[in-house]
């Protein structure tokens, strides 16, 4: 279980989150909704142990997050940082020799549904290979604990069911995974639980099917609700 | 621990590919100068050459490591390492020790190469270098041998290691200031400069100790210690800021 | 099978399934998916998912025996009983949009012999 508690965090006097409260349960599919700036990428950051909170705290299993919990947290961020001289298979290795919980045979498949072949150089690779390598590597880690900043960034339209067919497989009762994009679209029939931020905030967080059956919302609609109720006010 | 380095090395690898291929060729380029006087220019070629190599060879070494560093600690390309579970003492750790042992296999490589080239040249030449002992020896230094080189080598080497650390500090300290603002070397560069006269004035003040005409070796000796510190101190120093401070 | 996102998922995966039955693709007796193969087949949270088996238990069209899978309810009648379910859905429906319209009873009667 993945414990939110009061988390804030300021760059240079900039708050960038401000007191988010979540509590997050295994089993379900969480998302992270909300325009750029709105400290979805921060949060995840936070919670994947790369950042420090300026206040409060993020638990896994009870304990702070941190080295041992990157064993069983998987990140995926937005930007490229494989090293440059690899290839798709060094990637693997990496990935094998650095988590114990890494899976090859899980990476080499989905690389091939993907069609990615393994011997090509990371520096030769498109931005939507690229965005394909990533996501292989991280699905193909056995972890507790998924923490997808825009997996469908830059992913045709093809690989992007694949994808979708990676993530719904990796749900089991003792996985939580959290997905984060501003194309809602997309994601929407997946969800189980959406939470929206804007300026830092935690908004709203709502069951979508109980957004269905109440308020006869789909989430793009909801989405647009919120975000721009918080423009008037603001 | 064990992966990490393998990934240090591989990050240095052309680096070192580089550096070994410009020496073989200057040694090429000695070794057909060595048996003709006539070519003896192109011999002295490359013994410059080789001299050449290793000084930068091993100036290089430190560079890589270093760009490596800041790399990534300022770049997404960070999140390679710091994504891993290991803490910032393994990680930086890794790092100093891979550059140690870089060093040293440098060091003995340059240090076999030389000589093995002093020693043809002393079957060549014969009396060159007792000549040039007898003239080194006449000035008050020690005269050149295998040990010597070696020696000299070590002392470097050492001296250049903690040169390394130091900026390692220098780095992750302007990293964790800045947090990938502006000017990341500039500070990087200042803090190092800080960090050498800083060091420096602490070490004056330690050898000011040591009395006059003290053999050379004990004196190199005590150097070496001093470099092993500064390096051990700021490995620590620099891992503490990693574990500690550091956003990515 | 596109996917109305104003409604619940489960609601209408749900109807899919009925209306297998209904045409014979699936018959009564006969194991159905998986909740994660049902997941998977319309891209929908295994969670969800689950709930149109739960759904259905509740209708009394399916039976989830525990470790084994979910079964459409063994009953031949079961599938006259779903049709007539769908159909009668349907014509309120129909007639109740109709009559918004402002059409009478008669009205919709006639527009339907017409039709055929």
């Amino acid at each position: 279980m993945l414990e939110s508690r009061s988390v804030s965090k300021s760059f240079f006097g900039k708050t960038v989150l401000k007191d988010v409260d979540l509590i997050l349960e295994p089993g379900k599919i969480y998302a992270l909704l909300g325009p750029n700036g709105s400290g979805k990428t921060t949060w995840m950051k936070l919670a994947a142990s790369l950042l420090k909170p300026t206040s409060g705290e993020i638990l896994y299993k009870e304990e702070p997050v941190g080295l041992a919990s990157r064993k069983e947290i998987a990140y995926l961020p937005t930007d490229p940082f494989f090293y440059s001289w690899m290839t798709v298979q060094d990637v693997g290795r990496y990935y094998a020799d650095f988590f114990e919980d890494f899976q090859p045979e899980a990476f080499e498949k989905l690389l091939s549904k993907m069609e990615l072949p393994t011997n090509l150089k990371v520096r030769t690779l498109s931005s939507g290979m690229t965005a394909k390598l990533k996501i292989a590597a991280t699905l193909a880690r056995n972890a507790k604990v998924y923490l997808l900043d825009e997996p469908f960034n830059g992913i045709d339209l093809l690989a992007r069911n694949q994808i979708m067919e990676s993530i719904i497989s990796s749900l089991n009762p003792e996985v939580t995974l959290v997905l984060s994009s501003h194309l809602v679209e997309e994601i929407e029939s997946v969800i189980d639980t959406s939470i929206f931020m804007k300026d830092g905030l935690v908004a709203e967080v709502c069951n979508t099917e109980d957004l269905r059956t109440r308020e006869g919302l789909s989430l793009t609609q909801k989405y647009r609700q919120i975000m721009q109720n918080r423009a008037n006010l603001g | 621990m064990k992966q990490l380095l393998k990934y240090e090395f591989r990050k240095t690898r052309s680096v070192k590919i580089i550096v070994f291929l410009v020496a073989m060729i200057f040694e090429v380029l000695f070794l057909i100068g060595l048996p003709f006087k006539s070519l003896e220019k192109i011999g002295m070629l490359g013994m410059g050459g080789l001299v050449f190599t290793t000084v930068f060879g091993i100036f290089m070494i430190g560079i890589i490591g270093i760009s490596n560093l800041y790399t990534d600690l300022n770049t997404k390309q960070g999140y390679m390492l710091f994504m891993t579970p290991r803490n910032g003492y393994q990680v930086i750790g890794a790092k100093v020790l891979e550059n140690g042992l870089s060093l040293l296999l440098g060091g003995i490589f340059f240090g076999i190469l030389g000589s093995i080239d002093l020693m043809l040249v002393a079957v060549r030449t014969g009396d060159f270098i007792k000549l040039l002992n007898q003239t080194l020896h006449s000035m008050g230094m020690v005269e050149i041998s295998p040990l010597q080189i070696f020696w000299s080598i070590a002392v470097v080497l050492l001296f250049w290691l903690s040169v390394v650390t130091m900026a390692f500090f220098a780095v992750t300290l302007q990293a964790a200031i800045l947090n990938g603002k502006r000017f990341g070397g500039l500070i990087s560069i200042m803090i190092f400069i800080g960090m050498n006269i800083l060091v420096s004035i602490v070490f004056s003040q330690i050898n000011r100790l040591i009395p006059m005409g003290t053999n050379d070796y004990l004196n190199s000796s005590i150097w070496m210690i001093e470099s092993t510190a500064v390096t051990v101190a700021l490995y620590f120093l620099t891992g503490w800021i990693v574990e500690k401070k550091l956003s990515i | 099978m596109k996917l109305e996102t104003t409604v619940p998922i489960y609601l209408q995966v749900g109807e899919e399934i009925k209306k297998a039955i209904v045409t014979g693709k699936v018959k009564p007796g006969e194991k159905l998916p998986s909740a994660r193969e049902l997941a998977l087949k319309y891209t929908i949270n295994p969670n969800t998912a689950a709930r149109v088996y739960q759904h259905l238990e509740q209708e009394g069209i399916a039976m989830t025996k525990r470790g084994m899978g979910t079964y459409v309810i063994e009953n031949q009648d079961l599938t006259d009983q779903i049709r007539i379910g769908m159909a009668q859905e349907l014509v309120s429906h129909f007639v109740g949009n109709m009559k918004e319209l402002g059409f009478s009873e008669a009205e919709i009667v006639k527009l339907i012999e017409e039709e055929r």
